[in-house]
């Protein structure tokens, strides 16, 4: 799937949006460099890339003591920090999907004017956008009240098939 | 920019070992990697350059009429019967190739070669990777040169298959064949827009990357961690020496943030399963 295709293109626009920019550069560029120089002269070059493994280029003449080495990795892990948080969030935009679908299913009884449902739906839409967008504890209440509603729509709607088939 | 969906397979695909290496670089540069089209040339002139330097006969090993190009753009299943075909031919070839060239003193008679025959295209990693071979089976090869050869072999048949995964795509195959200067020609052509558009998937990506990287540079530590806990180092003999601590300490230092993050990605990952597996559940016992 390239990006001439519209779902692509709407997952990079995601993507972007949630700030996971470097791990989209990582995998566009195989991966991502982190470089330390010491008077003009570039001396330590780490190549990370997504899946951990980190490749490290060394001047032959690099000084004994350890400090500008050190120096390096406390930059590299700042960025494997980076990324990370940007795998977390990608991987919540991820399990918002199946949320969304749940959400998209609920939307027909809503409308039929079923009252449980609007509950259902607006705790559904919470839960998606917690998933996302909010961290800590509202992250955690909002999937929270993602359960109760997944249960009330798989129970009611379920019903409703079978209901629909028997009647069949 | 890769398809974002993919990021996360490449991610997945991968996540079974963690490999950390440390080279020392003479004159190291910030020089960024090119287009996907530059970058598999790189490796192949990279690896190409290597292998004549030990004194291999490139000029006759590549007019060979195996790796002529016919001209014929085979798709899907004759392109492979193809190449599996020159690979069989190509490697019976290398094997009347060992004798001759282990009569000659390795690396005496060194010559240049025509960079015009390197080109993008499977054919060419076939035939860097039995070149490789035949220069392998020579008695004098060191134990050092006999590293490099085998990480041509194996990255050879790496790139073969990555360029195997691309056939068929539009982008690419308005580069496939060229050479340094073919491709350099096209600058001005539209088909210049192909080489940075070629879709490459993001743990072809990482592959290519890594391979352009180490190319044929001489690796100081390596080790290599399985998902089931194995852990392997090597460390060149030259490196051991005392006054070399300071290189296995940034080695060190490479291992220590990368399973960090290694740990922190399986977590994520782990959770991620969780949390898709709830759901289903809860699914499951309302059935009930």
């Amino acid at each position: 799937m390239g990006l001439a295709d519209p779902v692509a293109r709407a997952a990079l626009s995601v993507m972007r949006r949630i700030g996971a920019d470097d791990l989209l550069l990582a995998a566009a560029d195989g991966g991502l460099a982190v470089e330390t120089r010491s008077k003009d002269r570039l001396m330590l070059q780490s190549v990370i890339q997504l899946d951990g493994d980190i490749v490290t280029f060394v001047v032959a003449d690099l000084p004994p003591e350890t400090t500008l080495a050190k120096a390096h990795f406390q930059r590299v892990e700042a960025k494997l920090r980076t990324l990370i948080g940007s795998v977390n969030k990608l991987l919540a935009t991820l399990i918002a999907l199946p949320t969304a679908v749940i959400v998209g299913t609920t939307l027909p009884a809503a409308i039929e004017g079923e009252p449980a449902a609007w509950f259902a739906l607006a705790a559904e839409a919470l839960a998606a956008f917690g998933a996302v967008s909010l961290p800590g504890p509202r992250k955690l209440a909002a999937r929270f009240l993602l359960r109760p509603a997944v249960k009330w729509m798989l129970r009611s709607r379920g019903r409703a098939l079978l209901r629909s088939a028997l009647t069949l | 920019m890769p398809d974002p969906t993919a990021v996360e397979q490449g991610l997945v695909a991968n996540l079974t070992k963690l490999e950390i290496n440390t080279i020392i670089k003479e004159n190291l540069t910030a020089r960024k990697m090119p287009d996907p089209g530059n970058a598999i040339l790189d490796i192949a002139l990279t690896y190409a350059w290597k292998l004549n330097a030990s004194g291999f006969d490139f000029d006759a090993w590549f007019s060979d009429p195996l790796l002529a190009d016919s001209g014929k753009r085979l798709a899907g299943k004759e392109r492979l019967a193809e190449l599996r075909s020159l690979e069989t031919e190509l490697a019976e070839r290398a094997r009347l190739f060992v004798a001759d060239f282990a009569r000659k003193d390795l690396g005496a008679e060194q010559r240049g070669f025509d960079d015009s025959l390197i080109t993008i295209d499977a054919k060419t990693f076939i035939a860097l990777r039995w070149a490789a071979w035949v220069i392998s089976q020579h008695p004098d090869v060191t134990a050092k040169r006999q590293v490099i050869l085998s990480r041509i072999r194996q990255n050879s048949d790496q790139m073969k298959n990555l360029v195997l995964r691309l056939y068929g795509q539009k982008q690419f195959e308005q580069i496939f064949g060229c050479s340094r200067s073919s491709l350099n020609r096209i600058a001005d052509d539209p088909r210049a827009q192909a080489r940075d558009i070629v879709q490459i998937a993001p743990r072809d990506m990482t592959l290519l990357r890594k391979t352009w990287e180490i190319g044929v540079q001489e690796v100081v530590a390596q080790t290599v961690i399985d998902l089931d806990g194995d852990t392997i180092t090597y460390i060149s003999r030259r490196y051991t020496n005392p006054s070399w601590a300071h290189m296995l300490e940034v080695h060190r230092l490479g291992v220590q943030s990368a399973v960090g993050y290694w740990g922190n990605l399986i977590d994520a990952m782990r959770r991620f399963l969780t949390d898709l597996v709830s759901l289903a559940v809860g699914g499951s016992s309302r059935r009930e």
